[in-house]
């Protein structure tokens, strides 16, 4: 482990308390027995169930029965030994996936275009509470409370989202997105993609689709656990890579994890969201932007980029807010982060503003199309609102 | 699976120093050490186990203060109905003793704080080990460490000052 040099200060009784339990003679051991006594309790862990010795005494015939059985037993236990292990099935893996109660692993995103590596860190409890860390921020969402406490440390603020579901809600991006791909994993069919060597363990790995993303499962064969997942995740400006490991499954996780109080000395602010339809909440963010860039639409839907930044900074500016971001900028950011994964999540869905101008009434500039539909709902350049057929977008769905 | 054998021989030594700091008793910690490989053994049923010293360590810390807060309870009914009979009996702690007494108090007051905390309080403090490892043995997150082991802290200060003012009373009654 580390060293951290310990810090004792004589007057304090807790740091004097530790030193002394610190400097406690502890006799050399364990002592062989006991050794041999663990290894003994592991073995029969192992393999047997209920310890011969203590069952309890049986009469002579019954005696030779058993150990009839008991031979029986063995060879079939042997057999067990000698034949190999069944091969690792993908259902088992995915059921691992589906079945646990708390959950934790780490997703590392690559950014070809501009190198970048994001990780995250994300604690999962049933039922519906999930904490993600990274980048400076923590969020902590709990689904049944539909509240998300959004954490940053570098300007010690909090903001509390709450959610209410509004008429005619459609299935939008949620944060959870991720943990339900993976939980639906199980009952999809795979194909093998052969192994390869992660760390000291040979993997084997799977190639399944959800959702139209292909995704790849690499499992250990021997605690048939799945090790890593790989899947490329759709951007604007190109193809992200998606990588999530390092799980572990069913840790103990407190619930002090997922509070939905910000920390002491952080500043909260609350906020209540309206959920809508999707082209609802995308022509208010078009109008808002093109209200202050004449008439122009961002060239992204992303809060990372340099159109949306802009927008923020003109709206910081015209409030002249100073220290914690302002809840107004917070707002229209949630607002672009949930249609950023609406895109990233429907493969049938796109935002082209290529030469798409305020009050182009013959041009589509966003579309999606929604859950069990035929047609596509698009939002034009006077940002109304019609159902089109595939042949009408700007570009060809994709499959 | 598992090399027993081998894990044993390489981490028994420290899974037996935390099982004894801890309990201070040779037969308790020998029944710890037992609980610790048999824990290890489960877990890695569920889990592939990518750093064994760690986890049995982490195991070994957890046990132990299973046991101290179970001793602390048992000694809590006993009291209840002999305390008169504890109080003020106690004889001039030596040197030594008093240092032991420290550890002893201090190992009551883990007993009595959450079980996650003392966990903390103990690996990061007695053990030596950083914010990150204890974050990835416990799946927390740092700052998670952190609250816990502010947590421990203030609690553990607050108990031995009060252990210390009821020995004091006991003394000045005396």
């Amino acid at each position: 482990m580390t060293n951290i040099p310990p810090s004792p200060s004589p007057d304090d009784s807790l740091d004097r308390a530790a030193a002394a339990l610190r400097r406690t003679s502890v006799p050399e051991g364990p002592a062989e027995e006991t050794i041999a006594r663990t290894l003994a309790a592991l073995r029969s862990a192992e393999t047997a169930t209920v310890p011969f010795y203590r069952r309890k005494p049986m009469r002579y015939i019954w005696k030779i029965a058993v150990a009839g059985l008991l031979a029986v037993g063995v060879a079939v236990y042997l057999t067990g030994i000698l034949s190999p292990r069944p091969p690792l099935a993908f259902a088992e893996v995915a059921a691992k996936l589906r079945d646990t109660r708390t959950l934790t692993y780490k997703v590392t995103i690559k950014i070809p275009k501009s190198n970048k590596t994001i990780t995250t860190k994300v604690f999962f409890k049933e039922p519906g509470r999930m904490r993600s860390e990274g980048e400076g921020q923590v969020s902590i969402a709990d689904q049944k409370q539909n509240k998300i406490l959004l954490l940053v440390s570098k300007t010690k603020t909090a903001m509390l989202i709450e959610y209410k579901k509004g008429k005619n809600a459609e299935e939008g991006g949620n944060i959870f997105a991720t943990i339900e791909r993976l939980r639906k994993l199980a009952g999809k069919t795979s194909e093998s993609v052969g192994k390869k060597q992660i760390g000291d363990i040979e993997v084997e790995g799977f190639r399944t689709e959800e959702e139209g993303v292909k995704l790849t499962v690499w499992a250990d064969p021997k605690s048939r656990l799945p090790i890593l997942i790989e899947m490329p995740i759709r951007a604007e400006d190109g193809e992200m890579f998606m990588t999530i490991g390092d799980f572990q499954f069913d840790p103990k996780l407190d619930d002090d994890l997922f509070p939905l109080e910000p920390p002491e000395g952080y500043q909260l602010r609350k906020m209540v969201v309206e959920e809508g339809k999707p082209e609802d909440r995308v022509i208010n963010l078009l109008r808002a932007y093109a209200s202050k860039f004449d008439g122009r639409f961002p060239a992204a839907m992303s809060v990372a980029n340099a159109d949306w930044q802009a927008y923020f900074n003109k709206l910081g500016n015209d409030k002249k807010a100073k220290g914690p971001p302002d809840a107004e900028v917070m707002r229209w950011a949630e607002q672009v982060v949930r249609v950023n994964m609406l895109l990233l999540r429907k493969k049938d869905s796109g935002y082209k503003p290529n030469s798409v101008k305020l009050g182009d009434r013959d041009k589509i500039i966003f579309w999606y199309r929604p859950d069990k539909a035929e047609e596509y709902r698009a939002v034009y350049g006077d940002l109304h609102v019609a159902d089109v057929t595939a042949d009408q977008l700007p570009e060809k769905p994709k499959k | 699976m598992p090399d027993w054998q081998e894990i044993l021989r390489r981490d028994g030594p420290a899974v037996w120093r935390i099982a004894y700091r801890l309990l201070n008793n040779r037969a308790d910690a020998d029944e710890c050490f037992q609980e610790t490989f048999l824990a290890a053994l489960e877990l890695s049923r569920r889990q592939t186990v990518r750093n064994w010293p760690a986890l049995l360590q982490r195991l070994a810390a957890a046990r132990a203060v299973d046991r101290l807060r179970e001793r602390c309870r048992r000694r809590r009914r006993e009291q209840a109905t002999d305390w008169n009979t504890l109080a003020g009996h106690e004889p001039p702690p030596s040197r030594g003793a008093e240092e032991a007494e420290l550890a002893q108090r201090l190992r009551d007051a883990l007993a009595q704080i959450p079980v996650q905390q003392a966990e903390v309080f103990y690996l990061h403090v007695l053990e030596e080990w950083s914010y990150q490892e204890i974050a990835e043995q416990l799946s927390l997150s740092i700052n998670g460490v952190g609250v816990l082991l502010h947590r421990a802290r203030k609690r553990l200060r607050e108990l031995l000052a009060s252990d210390a003012e009821q020995t004091n009373s006991r003394k000045d009654r005396s």
